[in-house]
Order: C-alpha cells, then structure tokens, then sequence
C-alpha cells in the first residue's frame, strides 16, 4: 500500500513538472470603475495610479475624485493597496517619480510618497500636472486662479516658490490636460499652454533667463517615460510622435490612427499612445522602431522588468490578449 | 488598424453638404471652402440646415411648442454654421444628432448659430465631443457668446439657450455666467466654469 501510494505521488510529481507553470494572475483593484494618471516607478516593478469607483463620463467626470493605488510585483505576487488620505480627480491627479520617492498631486495639494507608502503634504493648492527634476529637488506645477495659468516652479527643500510665468486662457474649447516635463538637464520645463487661441502648444520656460518660446504647435500630450521624453503633435488628421533630446523635438514615427495621450513607462525607449474611445493603444518601442497595436484596453504600461499591464474599466490585464474583442462600429441611428 | 471615421462618431467630413443646400434650393452660395472669417455675422440664409417641410405643414414658433417626438416636428429656421475659432471648417454633427441640436436651440430669438468644435479641437479626457454627441456654441446671431457679460444681448440668447437645453434634458449643458447643468441639475466647479467663459458646451439628452 505505501508503494502504490508512493510511486502515484510520485507520478503526480513528475505530471506537474512536465506541464506548464501556474498562470499568473492579474493585480484586481476593488470596486475600481476606471484608472487614470498611471505612472511606474523607473526603479522597482511597481506602479501608482488612481482609480475611480464610479462609473463616469462627459467633461463633468473629469471632477470625480478617486483614491491613489499603489500596485507591486514581488516574485509572481502583486500587492495592491490605496493609499490614504491621497485622492484626486483626472483634471488633478499626477504622478512622477524621482530618486526612489513618488509625487503625486491631489484635488488638495502636492503630496511625496515615501519608499515605504507614507504620503506626507508638501504644497496645499490646487495644483494641475506635476514634473519633477531628475536630481529630485525641484517641482514644476500648473496653477489656475480666475483667467489665468501660472506655471510654477517650486524648491522642494524648502517650500520655496522659485519662478511663475503667469499665462491668460485664451483658447476657445476646454482645457485638455496640463502635462509638463523638466528638459533633461532641468534648465527649462516643457509644457503644454493654452494662451494662445490656436490650441495647446508647446512651450519651453528657460528657468535661467525667464523666456518662453514656442516648440511645437498643436501638442496634444507630454510625457516622461523612463529617462525618454515623449511628445505627441497633431498634424491635420494624423499625429506625430516625437522624442525630446538636445534641445529639439525628433520625429520618431506617424501614427495614422487618432491618439490623443500618452502614458509613460518604467522604460526609456518605450511610451503608450491611446484613444481611450476607441480602446485603442499603440505601444511603442522607439529603439526598435517597432509598434504594438493593441485594441480592447484604454490604456498600458510597461514596467522596469518589461511586464506590460493592460487597463480597462478598472480591470487590469498582464496580457493585451485579454483585453476584450471592441465590437463593430453601429451604423448612425436613425431616430432618437 | 481601423478607420477613425467609425460612423458612431456621427460626425460627417466638412464639405459633404449635399442636404446643406440654401433655403432657396440652389447651391450654398458659401461653400465650406471659403470658411467665413472668426467674428463675421452669418448671412441670413446662406447656410440654412432646412430641409423642405412636408406638404400641408404649418411653420410653428418652436419655442412655444411642447416636447414632441423629432420625427413628427418641422426643423426649427435657424442658420447653422461649422467654424472654428481659427476659421477652418469644424466638422458637422451627425444629421440626427444635428436634428436634435436644432430643436433643442431653438430659443425665442435664435437665428444663427455658429458651432466651432464637435469632434475636431481638444477636450478633457472623458468629453463626449471625440464621440460627436457634443458641440460648442461660439457665436448667436453674429455676435460672440464671450460678450456674455459686455452685451446684454447676447446675455439673453445665451440664458435663454441654456433653460431651453435644460428644458429638453439635455445631458451637459455648460455656459458663461457659471451656468453649469448635468442631465438638469446645477453643479459646481470653478475649472469647469472657467473654461465655457466663451461658449455653450451641448451634450444630446441621454
């Protein structure tokens, strides 16, 4: 009897082994409906986000504030938690990271994250977008009181506000995000404005001599992805993808299909341009020159080991295979 | 890939005016090619979205009229016009999203309307105008709506269109004067407020 029993065990032994590995199972985020603002860490496999519990659209959604999640992968394991009391809604929420530590603004104001999770308030406001420096000293922020923009550059140490560059809002639709991104040796930060009636440009604020010149017209986002600097340009129907580097934009590639943002990743060379609408993504390698289309998901990331995550309504993919098939186009309805 | 223009988007190539014809029955005499300028009146006419009535329809006066289903209604008299704040062609609205738009603006006094971005310009990131359910009213019978609080007049067009959106349970209607409704219901939001100081944001009723 303990033979039969042994050699079976031991043939259940061998028929696990042969077959294959357990399938890894994806991070859930409780009650979540949405994500946005997602940004990984260039330094571990983890990654913050936002998440919003209720179901939302229109330009009203934009203002429905949502708790800050930070996701971890240790070994297969992913560790999900909110961090409290960080929340923010999507005109609000950003997030950067820098030396290790993670910032992050809220309806409330700029809060830093600890290694260990800990969000302690360092600027009360209602900040809009955030960059930091890549030496991790000083914050670049949007702030809007009545009719106008004022960037605004501010020294960690100390809480010191070092420059602002007030702008009027000139252009005639809604404002449509407030990316920004310090340039590589932090001695001006690039951002989207809307003084001008023509639409979002992109412009450089040299933060020695003051001056702001224009870049690049129609920029429809900005991103940081790894140490990359990513710029999204809309060119008649089409868009453009650019990458920062030595002071000038360069155009990496076309993208024949409408984006209109795009989400960083732990790497370099890699960004996501999205039209969260359509559930379409396209990721984009820019070392390989090559692209990934992926339809089904809002939105994607990759992190510093090179896992690629998958969003939508909340969920979270580790494979776009999973994203769920987008069904065909309806035809215009006929009556109400 | 796939084709941007999904007809859900229910928005139609600038130009494609086959049903854009003059009130007259000849061709629009301003074609989509030569956008009228940003600020320019639209000429009473030129650019009318009617379509011919049916025999034995009366006109009516709209704005004193009980909600109907569209379908048995005439189309409202007022001068549509797609162009942006640039003066480049916006793209139109879907025709039954159109339809709708025309009867739900159709205040007392409404004549002209000059919408300047549907699926075209950029928006927040949940806005329905990439889906073509939305429009921007930048302009009532010549005269701009960021007048708002310089011109009585245009005060009056702009209040009157926004109780006439609520009145039709429109789902967004935002407006100067932070005039802010949500399916009806005021709501809050100085970023919101700030940013329709200089036109009419319309989301078709749910």
């Amino acid at each position: 009897m303990i033979g039969k029993t042994l050699i079976a065990g031991l043939i259940n032994i061998m028929l696990v082994a042969a077959g294959p590995g357990p399938i890894e199972k994806p991070p859930v985020l409780r009650g979540a409906k949405e994500t946005f603002a997602v940004s990984p860490s260039h330094w571990e496999d983890r990654l913050l986000l936002y998440s919003l519990k209720h179901e939302v659209e229109g330009e009203t959604a934009s203002y429905v504030p949502g708790p800050l999640v930070s996701l971890s992968k240790i070994g297969q394991a992913w560790r999900v938690r909110e961090i409290k009391p960080v929340a923010a809604d999507i005109d609000s929420g950003s997030i950067v990271w820098a030396k290790g530590n993670a910032y992050v603004t809220s309806s409330r104001g700029i809060y830093r994250l600890r290694p260990n999770g800990v969000a302690e308030k360092i600027y009360s406001g209602q900040p809009r977008g955030l960059a930091v420096s890549r030496d991790g000293t000083t914050l670049a922020f949007w702030l809007s009181p009545q009719k106008l923009d004022v960037l605004t550059v501010l020294r960690i140490s100390d809480r010191r506000v070092l420059k602002r560059w007030p702008l009027p809002f000139k252009v005639q639709t809604e404002s449509s995000g407030w990316q920004l991104a310090f340039a590589p040796d932090g001695g001006s930060i690039l951002a989207r404005t809307y003084d001008e009636e023509t639409g979002p440009d992109l412009k450089v604020f040299d933060l020695r001599t003051g001056s702001m010149t224009t870049l690049l017209r129609d920029c429809v986002s900005i991103v940081q992805s790894g140490d990359g600097i990513f710029v999204l340009g809309e060119q008649d129907e089409t868009r453009d993808l650019y990458r920062f580097s030595g002071g000038k934009l360069e155009l990496l590639t076309h993208i024949n299909n409408r984006v209109d943002s795009l989400t960083p990743t732990a790497l370099s060379s890699v960004v996501v341009a999205g039209f969260a609408f359509k559930k379409y993504l396209w990721v984009y390698d820019a070392e390989k020159h090559s692209a990934q289309e992926v339809n089904g998901c809002t939105d994607a990331t990759v992190l510093k080991s090179g896992q690629h995550l998958f969003f939508l309504d909340g969920k979270v993919f580790l494979d776009p295979a999973a994203c769920p098939p987008v069904p065909p186009a309806q035809p215009e309805e006929t009556d109400r | 890939m796939f084709d941007e223009r999904d007809p859900r988007q229910m928005a139609q190539t600038p130009g494609a005016t086959t049903q854009r014809t003059g009130a007259t029955g000849g061709p629009n005499p301003n074609s989509l090619s030569a956008p009228t300028p940003p600020g320019a009146p639209i000429t009473p006419g030129s650019r009318k979205v009617v379509s011919k009535r049916p025999i034995g329809t009366r006109i009516v006066d709209m704005t004193k009229q009980v909600f109907m289903p569209s379908r048995i209604q005439p189309k409202p008299d007022i001068a549509l016009e797609y162009i942006d704040a640039q003066g480049k062609p916006a793209p139109h609205l879907g025709s039954q999203v159109e339809r709708e738009f025309l009867d739900d603006v159709a205040a007392q006094g409404i004549k002209n309307i000059r919408i300047g971005y549907t699926t075209n310009g950029k928006h927040g990131e949940k806005s329905n105008h990439p889906l073509g359910l939305a429009a921007d009213i930048d302009m009532i019978n010549g005269k701009l709506v960021n007048t708002y609080n310089k011109d009585p007049e245009v005060k009056a067009w702009v209040d009157s269109i926004i109780n006439r959106f609520n009145a039709r349970h429109d789902h967004e209607v935002f407006g100067p004067g932070n005039q802010l409704y949500r399916d009806r219901k005021p709501i809050s939001n100085a970023d919101l407020a700030r940013d329709h100081q200089g036109h009419i944001h319309w989301t078709r009723r749910r």
